[in-house]
């Protein structure tokens, strides 16, 4: 049932942003696109807004991809630094090998400060302001630049830096709701810890973050739309140039709207069907046995 | 073959086992009883390292393994254990389950190792839940998955933690079959258990802990039938009731 209506939403989406572009130019305005740099008063151009926001679509998603899998990495080791154990005091004093000891704790206290630190400064901060300051920073770092390479990279850096933030959370979570006795039993037949973590802990944590991670990655893709504001060649860029100096502002911004939805609304179905396939066996939503003969269960 | 001497163990300020003594001789069955929160468990969990006394020596067959020189990993490996609450790993099937600590720790070639497993479960009457995940099996099922999973490594000697308190009565038997099974075979096993029958019927001793200290250790006829410490009465008392 859900696959007829996703594909009925698609059909109607298409047709939406056909009767949109259309509209832009049967409205029998022609549509001013000098911004974008060429003579558009010479050959047939019906169309060439669709191409136009194809393209900038592109850049977008382009945009979102990269930054979340580096964010992946970013917010992996922030939520795994946030779940380090901290070792108390008492306990390197009283271990036999005092500067390992003393080491290591102070690496998992320094580790872990750095983490949450870093997850406050950016769950405490608009991405607005986040997007503008890293542009600014590149500003004066790399004068020399051109501007168009010079605004991406900081784009990326700030989307990067946000969700890695943001998965850092998600993260943190996951690894915190394996429960111990997990951990135990892996301890318990002589898995060393990287083994535990490989095998034990990792497969179960992924599992549980993985509707989280869909959604944060959809949130970005829409977060991406406030790189407009440094003027990265995304969607919404766009759609402000060519509505700032064309009078079809609600065509130009029904048609972006299809535009986002054209890509969320797939990517929520993709997320539905890996959260299917990775789903543990006989736990969560679907036709599972309850266990029977555990108290309280 | 196991021994322990002068254990100390406190968890931030409260002590938990205040200097216990105790040996398991090859073959033999132990029931450890005692009130909750007389540190049974973390006995138990000093024998495999599970928990680091802070105080004490622990020996395997006469070698002291609580040193740094010995990897605990290691020590695991040679002893076994059964958990109250299973601790199946959930996203694995029953067999990967046995299988994981072979393949992984020993570097049993996966074909020989899948061969073995599924001889386990078979002995443990799963024979055909090889596939079965853990959320799909009974408590009962988990318990003797988890047993299979520990014999895997071929340990020499089993600790039991509790191992049927958190079953529902009709599942019980199933597991302590399995257990008196092992305990015929000849396994050295340290079973923390209030299954009178199993302690009385299995056991060749028992001992009583309470406040982190054993109390007493007698033979399960004269531990039930006559305790001789205070407490131990008022412990058998109760559960006897």
């Amino acid at each position: 049932m859900f696959r007829g209506l996703d594909a009925a939403a698609a059909v109607a989406l298409i047709a939406v942003i056909l009767v949109m572009a259309s509209l832009i130019f049967l409205g029998g305005r022609d549509l001013d696109l000098s911004f974008y740099g060429r003579d558009w008063d010479s050959g047939p151009y019906e169309g060439v807004i669709l191409v136009l926001f194809l393209q900038a679509a592109g850049v977008s998603l382009t945009a979102t991809a990269l930054s979340f899998l580096l964010g992946l990495g970013l917010g992996f080791t922030a939520g795994w630094a946030r779940t380090l154990r901290l070792t108390s005091w008492r306990e390197v004093r009283e271990d036999g090998r005092f500067a390992r000891a003393l080491l290591r704790a102070l690496a998992r206290r320094a580790a872990s400060r750095v983490a949450s630190f870093y997850v406050e400064i950016v769950r405490g901060t608009p991405l607005f302001v986040q997007i503008v300051l890293i542009w600014s920073i590149f500003l004066t770092a790399f004068p020399d630049w051109d501007q168009n390479p010079r605004n991406l990279l900081a784009g990326l850096t700030a989307l990067t830096l946000n969700t890695g933030g943001y998965q850092a959370e998600i993260f943190r979570a996951g690894f915190q709701s394996v429960p111990p006795g997990q951990i135990e039993a892996a301890n318990s037949i002589g898995l060393n810890p990287r083994q535990t973590m490989r095998r034990v802990i990792l497969p179960q944590a992924l599992r549980l973050t993985l509707p989280p991670l869909t959604n944060e990655f959809i949130s970005l893709f829409k977060s991406s739309s406030l790189l407009f504001v440094i003027s990265v060649a995304e969607l919404t860029d766009l759609a402000k140039s060519v509505a700032f100096v064309n009078p079809q502002v609600f065509e130009i911004f029904l048609l972006l709207t299809a535009m986002y939805l054209l890509v969320t609304l797939p990517l929520g179905r993709v997320a539905q069907s890996l959260e299917r396939r990775y789903r543990m066996a006989g736990l969560g939503l679907g036709p599972a046995r309850a266990a029977r003969g555990v108290r309280g269960g | 073959m196991i021994r322990l001497e002068g254990i100390h163990k406190s968890f931030g300020d409260v002590p938990v086992l205040r200097g216990v003594d105790l040996e398991v001789r090859t073959g033999e069955v132990l029931a450890l009883v005692g009130p909750s929160g007389s540190g049974k468990s973390t006995l138990l969990r000093c024998v495999n390292l599970l928990v680091v006394p802070d105080q004490g020596r622990v020996l395997l067959d006469g070698a002291q393994v609580n040193r740094p020189d010995v990897r605990p990993e290691w020590v695991r490996q040679q002893v076994g254990m059964v958990f109250q609450s299973f601790n199946l790993f959930s996203h694995l099937t029953a067999l990967e389950n046995v299988t994981l600590g072979p393949t992984r720790v020993k570097g049993i070639a996966r074909d020989a190792a899948r061969r073995e497993g599924t001889a386990l479960l078979q002995r443990v009457g799963l024979g055909d839940k090889l596939g079965a995940y853990p959320a799909e099996l009974s408590g009962g099922q988990q318990q003797r998955v988890a047993i299979a999973r520990a014999l895997a490594m071929g340990p020499r000697a089993m600790l039991f933690d509790e191992p049927t308190s958190a079953l529902d009565p009709e599942y019980i038997q199933e597991v302590l079959d399995v257990m008196t099974e092992l305990a015929r075979e000849g396994m050295t096993m340290i079973v923390v258990t209030h299954e009178m029958s199993f302690a009385r019927n299995v056991a060749q001793r028992v001992v009583f802990l309470d406040g982190g200290q054993i109390l007493e250790e007698a033979p399960p006829a004269e531990f039930f039938g006559a305790p001789r410490h205070e407490r131990a009465r008022n412990f058998v008392g109760k559960i006897l009731r």
